[in-house]
C-alpha cells in the first residue's frame, strides 16, 4: 500500500514540473521574440534602408556621369542606367520590404538670366527618385538641369554641380540639360532594379551679355545656392547678393558678368518598360 | 479497524491535494515574479547601441577653422559632444556651441548645416575628431583634419 502511494505522489510531481517547464519555456520564447521584434528588427531595418540610400546615391552619380558624357560627346546614342527601388526584406523574418518611386517630372526647373534690356529663360525637367522608408529618414535624389541634388525635406544639398566654366573671371558658360520624358514611360513605383535610358538629341547655344540678374525657380533653392556660392563663382571676384526663397533663388550681381553662355542639351529619357 | 483505516486514508489524500495546490500557487507566483523581474530588467536596458546613420564631412578652411558638414542621414542632438585631439591634447566640446543660431532652432544638427570650430589648429598640425551622440552614447564620426 505504502509503495503504491509513493509512486502516485512521484508521478504527480513530475507532471507539475513538466507544465512549469513548458510555461517557463513559452515565456522565454515570447520574451525573446518580443525583444527581437520591438528593438532589434527596427534597428536592422534602419541600417538596411540607410545602405539602400547609399546605393541609390551611387547609382545617381553614375546617371549624372552618363548624361555628362552624352552631352560632351554629342552623339545621338542611347545609354542605359540602372536605379534600384525599394530595399529588400529581412531574411527569415520576411519583413521590411519598401517600395520607392522614380519619375521624370516635366517643367520643374526654370532659369532666367537677364541684363538691363534683355533676358533669356529656359525650362527643364527633373529625374527624381523618392524613397518611402519605414525607419530611416526619407530622401529625394534629383538630377535637375545637370545638377545632382540630395534632399531631406525641407533641406537640400548639392551632390554634383552642372557642367560650367568661368574664363577671364566674368565669362560664364553653363550647360543645362533639358530632359524630356516619354509619355507613359516617365513614372515607376515599386521594388527592384529599373532601367533608365537616356538619349542625346540636340544642343543649342544661347548667349547674353552684361548679365546682372539670375533667377531660378526650383524645389531645391538651397542646393542651387550652394552651387552659386561655390568657390569657382566666389573666386571670380564678383560681388553679388543672393536671396533664397521657398522655391526661388535670386542672384543680383553688382558688376555685370561679361558674357553668359547657356548651352541647352536636349536629352530624351525613358523608364524602359519594354512590354508596351 | 477498517473504519479507522479509511479515515486515515481520507486525511492523507486531502493533505496531498492541499500540498499540490500550494505547490502550484507557489510555482505560479515564482514564475510571475521571475518574468516580471526579467521584463523590467530587459526592457529598461537600452538596446539602441547602433550608431545613427549619418554622413559627416570634415575639412579645414584657409584660416584653419575646422568645418564639419552634415551631408544627410539622421539629425544629431546639439548636446552631442565633439572630442578634438591635437598632439595628445584632448579638448571636449559641445556640438551646439558651434552651430549658427538658425540651425540651432530645432535643437538638432540636420542635413546641410555646418559646424565651424574656430582655429584651434596651427599650420602643419593635424587633429583627430570624434563625435559622440549624446542620446545613444555612441560614436558617429571619427576623422582627421
Amino acid at each position: 500500500m505504502k509503495n503504491s502511494k509513493k509512486r502516485k505522489l512521484t508521478s504527480h510531481n513530475s507532471g507539475v514540473v513538466g507544465i512549469v517547464a513548458t510555461v517557463l519555456l513559452i515565456g522565454l520564447i515570447i520574451t525573446f521574440v518580443g525583444i527581437l521584434q520591438t528593438v532589434h528588427v527596427p534597428n536592422w531595418l534602419k541600417q538596411k534602408e540607410a545602405q539602400h540610400m547609399n546605393e541609390v546615391q551611387t547609382q545617381f552619380t553614375q546617371l549624372k556621369y552618363t548624361v555628362d558624357m552624352l552631352s560632351l560627346f554629342g552623339e545621338p546614342v542611347s545609354l542605359t542606367n540602372y536605379i534600384t527601388l525599394g530595399s529588400e526584406e529581412l531574411p527569415i523574418l520576411n519583413i521590411g520590404r519598401t517600395y520607392d518611386t522614380l519619375e521624370i517630372l516635366s517643367d520643374n526647373f526654370m532659369i532666367t538670366v537677364s541684363n538691363a534690356t534683355d533676358s533669356f529663360s529656359s525650362t527643364t525637367s527633373d529625374i527624381l527618385y523618392s524613397s518611402k522608408n519605414s525607419h530611416f529618414v526619407d530622401q529625394v535624389l534629383c538630377l535637375e538641369a545637370g545638377t545632382l541634388i540630395l534632399s531631406q525635406p525641407p533641406s537640400s544639398i548639392l551632390l554634383g554641380q552642372p557642367l560650367f566654366s568661368i574664363t577671364n573671371f566674368t565669362n560664364v558658360s553653363l550647360w543645362l540639360y533639358n530632359i524630356a520624358g516619354l509619355e507613359g514611360k516617365s513614372f515607376v513605383s515599386g521594388y527592384g532594379t529599373y532601367v533608365l535610358s537616356n538619349e542625346y538629341i540636340n544642343r543649342t547655344t544661347h548667349s547674353i551679355t552684361e548679365v546682372t540678374h539670375i533667377n531660378i525657380t526650383t524645389e531645391f533653392p538651397e542646393a542651387w545656392a550652394d552651387f552659386f556660392n561655390s568657390s569657382a563663382f566666389v573666386n571670380s571676384g564678383l560681388s553679388y547678393s543672393m536671396t533664397v526663397g521657398n522655391e526661388t533663388l535670386d542672384i543680383e550681381y553688382n558688376i555685370s558678368l561679361g558674357n553668359f553662355i547657356i548651352e541647352v542639351i536636349d536629352i530624351r529619357s525613358q523608364l524602359a518598360i519594354w512590354k508596351y | 479497524m477498517k473504519k479507522i483505516k479509511k479515515k486515515n486514508n481520507r486525511k492523507k489524500s486531502s493533505s496531498i491535494a492541499v500540498t499540490s495546490v500550494l505547490e502550484t500557487l507557489l510555482l505560479l507566483s515564482m514564475t510571475v515574479g521571475f518574468f516580471t523581474i526579467l521584463y523590467i530588467s530587459v526592457f529598461s536596458f537600452s538596446f539602441s547601441q547602433i550608431p545613427p546613420a549619418v554622413q559627416i564631412l570634415g575639412t579645414t578652411s584657409e584660416n584653419l577653422d575646422i568645418i564639419l558638414y552634415h551631408r544627410g542621414g539622421e539629425p544629431l542632438s546639439i548636446d552631442s559632444s565633439i572630442v578634438l585631439t591635437i598632439e595628445n591634447n584632448r579638448t571636449d566640446l559641445i556640438l551646439g556651441d558651434f552651430l549658427d543660431n538658425t540651425s540651432k532652432l530645432d535643437s538638432l544638427w540636420s542635413m546641410g548645416e555646418s559646424l565651424i570650430i574656430p582655429c584651434l589648429l596651427s599650420e602643419d598640425q593635424h587633429g583627430e575628431i570624434l563625435i559622440i551622440d549624446s542620446e545613444r552614447n555612441v560614436m558617429v564620426f571619427h576623422g582627421y583634419v
